[in-house]
C-alpha cells in the first residue's frame, strides 16, 4: 500500500483542531488531528465517550451546534476544502456527498413528521425529484434496509417504530442522495446488542454495495474489528495511535489502546465476566496536563511522561504512535516492572484484573 | 378517541355549569336593586305596591337557590331572559353585538399570532445577535405598556396626527368592507401588541429549546435550508405552549376588549357588558359573562384537541 502512490485521498484532514470557547476559558477538544481516507475503505474512529470523537466528526463537516466554537486546520473532501466553504455551499454537500448517521435514533428523527416525509424531503431538495418520483424511491431505500412493508412504513410516525427500525430510516436516509461519504457517530451505541450486530452488518453491507467510504465512531473497538481497514484511536483530542486494524489488534503500542482492548466484551466469556474498565477519568479538557494526557492513569509511565507531550512516531510495522514508551519494547516491560515493585495504584489494578481475567478462561 | 371526546365533552359542560353557578352568585351580591332599574327610585313617588309585584314576577323574593334553578333552567332552553332596561331578550341583545366582539378578538389573535410567529423564530435562529437582541427590546417595551395605553397612542398617532385611520367608531361589514377593515384595525393593533409580545417570547423560548434536538441537526446534516429546517422541523414541535397560551389568552383578550372597545367606541359584548353594570341591568350581566364563559371553555377544549393534530404522539397516549 505504501508503494503505490494512491491519487487523491477521498478524505485528508491536517491539523484539525477544535475549541469552545467555555465560561472556564478556552476548551481544545479536538486537538491536531490528521487522518487520511482513502475510496472505499473504512476508518474506525475509537476512544472513550468525552474523547472528542463527536465534536471531530462534526467539525468536518462544520456542523458544530454552538457558536462559541472555532476550527482551525484543513479538511479536504477529493481535493476540495471544507473549511473555508459557506454554510449555503456545505448544504449541497450536507447529506449529498457526505451523510451522517447519529448516534441516538430515539431522537434524530422529528417526532412530528411521517417517515416517508423524512426519508424524500432532502431527496428532493438534492436530486430535484418530483412527490410521486421521490416516494418511489424512499420506498425502495426503506426496502434496502431490511424494513418489511415498506410502503405501511412510509406513512406512519417514529414513535411508531422500534429503535433498531429508526436507525434503518436513518440509515436510509443517509444513502438516499449517493453520498460518497457516510460518517456513522455511534449508529449502534443506544441499541439492543442483538440489533447492534444487524445495523452494523447492514452499514458493512451498504457501504459496499454503494462503494461508499465511512469513518466509524465507537467507544468499542470490538465494533471496530473486522470492519474497519485503519482504526485511530482518540484520547482527549489526539490522536494516540494511528494504525491498520490487524496490526492494532495484534500489537498495540499505546498502554491506551491496550487498555481498551481488554474492555471489549467477549462472546467466549461468560456474559457476567468483570470486563476492565480504564480506572480514572479523562482530563479536564479546560485544563490539560502538562505530559501525555494518558500518564496520570497509565500502568507503564514514567516522569517524562508526566512532564512532556509525546509526538507522533511511526513503527516499524507501519503504525503510529503518541508514547514515549510503546509497548512491546524492552524499555515498556522495565517501566511495568518499575511501577509495579513502587507500588503505583494504576498498575497493581491493571494487573490485577489482568490475573483474574486469564482465571476464568 | 371517542371516549375521549365524550370525557372533554362531560367535562366541558361541568365548568360551564360551575361558572354559571359563579356567576350567579356574584352578581347576586352587586349592591342596588334591579328594580331600581326598571323604576328608578327619587322620580316622583315610587308606587310600593307596584315595586312589590315587579319584585314578585321576577322571582327576586325566592331564596337564591331557586332563583338559580329558575335562570339556568330558563338558559339551557335557550332563554336567557329579558333586559330589565330595553326589555329585549338577553339572547338577542348578545347576538347583536356578538359578531363585533369576535371580529375584533380573532383579527387581534391573528395579528398577534402571525407577527409574533416570524418574529419569535427570527429571534430564536439568531439568538444573541443584533435582530434578537432588537426584537427582545422592543417586546420587553410591549409588554410593560398596558394595552389601553397603547390605544391612545394609536389614537393619538394614526388617527388625530396622521388621518389615515378612523379613531373611533365602528363601520359594520355588511355596509363596507374598507369601512370595516378600517375601524377593526386600531382596536385590533391595540389588543394585539401585548399579546404579540408575550406570544414573541414564547416562540423564541420554544424554538431555542427545539433547535438544540438532534432532529435538528439531523435536518440540518441532510442539507436542507435554513428556512426549511426553521419552519418545517423546528416551528411545529414548538408550537406546543404558543397554542395553549393563545387558548388561555382568549380570556384575558376577551377581557381586554372591554376596555377596547370602550376607548374605541366599538359597539361590542364588552361595552354592552360596561353599559349592564352601570345600569344594574343584571340579567344581561349573567347573560353576557355566562355567554363568553362558555366560549372561552369551548376554545380551551379546541386547544386540546388541536394538540393532537399537532403532536402524534399525543394522539395515542390518549387514545
Ligand atoms: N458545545 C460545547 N461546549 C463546550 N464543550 C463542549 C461542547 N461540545 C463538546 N464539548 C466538550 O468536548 C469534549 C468532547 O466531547 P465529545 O466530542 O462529545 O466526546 P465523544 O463523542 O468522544 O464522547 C467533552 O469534554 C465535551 O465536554
Ligand atoms: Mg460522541
Amino acid at each position: 500500500m505504501n508503494t503505490s502512490l494512491p491519487d487523491t485521498p477521498l478524505l485528508e484532514v491536517e491539523n484539525l483542531s477544535t475549541t469552545f470557547m467555555t465560561p472556564r476559558g478556552p476548551l481544545t477538544a479536538v486537538n491536531g488531528v490528521n487522518l487520511t481516507l482513502q475510496k472505499g475503505q473504512t476508518y474506525g474512529l475509537v476512544g472513550e465517550s468525552g474523547s472528542g470523537k463527536t465534536v471531530f466528526s462534526r467539525s468536518m463537516l462544520q456542523l458544530n451546534v454552538s457558536s462559541n466554537v472555532q476550527t482551525t486546520g484543513s479538511v479536504k473532501f477529493q481535493g476540495e476544502e471544507l473549511l473555508t466553504k459557506t454554510r449555503k455551499e456545505m448544504q449541497s454537500i450536507w447529506g449529498k456527498e457526505i451523510s451522517m448517521v447519529f448516534q441516538d435514533p430515539m431522537t434524530s428523527l422529528n417526532p412530528v413528521m411521517k417517515v416517508g416525509t423524512q426519508v424524500i424531503e432532502h431527496i428532493r431538495h438534492h436530486l430535484g425529484l418530483g412527490k410521486k418520483e421521490a416516494r418511489e424511491l424512499g420506498i425502495e431505500l426503506l426496502r434496502s434496509v431490511q424494513i418489511p412493508e415498506p410502503e405501511a412504513r412510509m406513512d406512519v410516525y417514529p414513535h411508531e417504530c422500534s429503535g433498531g427500525m429508526r436507525q434503518r430510516i436513518c440509515i436510509a436516509i443517509a444513502l438516499a442522495c449517493g453520498s460518497k461519504l457516510l460518517i456513522a457517530d455511534e449508529p449502534t451505541t443506544a441499541l439492543d446488542v442483538t440489533v447492534q450486530h444487524q445495523i452494523l452488518n447492514l452499514l458493512d453491507f451498504q457501504r459496499r454495495d454503494r462503494d461508499m467510504s465511512m469513518v466509524l465512531v465507537t467507544h468499542d473497538l470490538g465494533v471496530i474489528a473486522g470492519r474497519a481497514d485503519h482504526v485511530a484511536v482518540m484520547y482527549a483530542g489526539r490522536l494516540v495511535e494511528v494504525a491498520d486494524t490487524k496490526t492494532l489488534f495484534a500489537a498495540p503500542k499505546m498502554p491506551y489502546t491496550e487498555a481498551l482492548l481488554r474492555s471489549i466484551p467477549r462472546m467466549d466469556q461468560p456474559a457476567h465476566t468483570r470486563l476492565l474498565s480504564i480506572s480514572g477519568r479523562p482530563p479536564d479538557l479546560a485544563n490539560p496536563p502538562k505530559g501525555c494526557a494518558f500518564a496520570p492513569r497509565c500502568a507503564y509511565a514514567q516522569e517524562q511522561c508526566e512532564n512532556e507531550q509525546p509526538p507522533i512516531t511511526t513503527h516499524a510495522d507501519g503504525s503510529q504512535s503518541a508514547c514515549w514508551i510503546p509497548l512491546g519494547t524492552p524499555a515498556s516491560r522495565d517501566a511495568l516492572q518499575k511501577n509495579l515493585s513502587a507500588g503505583r495504584p494504576q498498575t497493581l489494578a491493571m494487573h490485577n484484573v489482568a490475573s483474574t481475567t486469564s482465571e476464568v478462561k | 378517541m371517542v371516549k375521549t371526546l365524550g370525557l372533554r365533552l362531560v367535562r366541558l359542560l361541568a365548568t360551564v355549569f360551575a361558572v354559571s353557578f359563579l356567576t350567579f352568585f356574584m352578581t347576586s351580591l352587586l349592591p342596588g336593586d334591579p328594580v331600581d332599574t326598571i323604576i328608578p327610585p327619587g322620580i316622583g313617588e315610587r308606587d310600593e305596591v307596584l315595586v312589590a309585584q315587579i319584585r314578585e314576577e321576577l322571582g327576586l323574593n325566592d331564596p337564591f337557590l331557586v332563583r338559580y334553578g329558575n335562570w339556568i333552567g330558563d338558559v339551557v332552553q335557550g332563554d336567557f331572559g329579558k333586559s330589565y332596561v330595553t326589555d329585549q331578550p338577553v339572547l338577542s341583545e348578545i347576538t347583536a353585538r356578538l359578531p363585533v366582539t369576535a371580529e375584533l378578538a380573532i383579527v387581534a389573535v391573528l395579528m398577534s399570532v402571525f407577527l409574533a410567529i416570524p418574529l419569535g423564530i427570527a429571534s430564536a435562529y439568531k439568538q444573541g445577535k443584533a435582530v434578537d437582541n432588537s426584537i427582545s427590546a422592543v417586546v420587553q417595551f410591549l409588554l410593560s405598556v398596558p394595552p389601553f395605553v397603547v390605544g391612545i397612542f394609536l389614537i393619538w398617532g394614526l388617527a388625530l396626527q396622521a388621518g389615515v385611520l378612523p379613531a373611533t367608531g365602528w363601520v359594520r361589514l355588511t355596509e363596507s368592507l374598507t369601512g370595516n377593515i378600517e375601524s377593526v384595525i386600531l382596536p385590533a393593533s391595540a389588543l394585539a401588541l401585548s399579546q404579540l409580545a408575550v406570544f414573541t417570547r414564547l416562540v423564541r423560548a420554544d424554538m431555542i429549546s427545539t433547535l438544540q434536538e438532534n432532529y435538528v441537526l439531523s435536518a440540518r446534516a441532510k442539507g436542507l435550508t435554513d428556512g426549511y429546517v426553521l419552519f418545517r422541523h423546528a416551528f411545529r414541535p414548538s408550537s406546543l405552549s404558543l397554542i395553549t397560551v393563545v387558548g388561555l389568552n382568549i380570556g384575558a383578550l376577551l377581557g381586554g376588549t372591554v376596555v377596547i372597545e370602550q376607548l374605541f367606541a366599538v359597539p361590542g359584548l364588552g361595552r354592552k357588558l360596561l353599559e349592564a353594570i352601570n345600569t344594574r341591568d343584571i340579567i344581561v350581566v349573567q347573560g353576557i359573562v355566562l355567554f363568553i364563559s362558555a366560549i372561552y371553555v369551548i376554545i380551551n377544549t379546541a386547544v386540546d384537541l388541536i394538540y393532537m393534530v399537532v403532536d402524534p404522539r399525543i394522539r395515542v397516549k390518549s387514545a
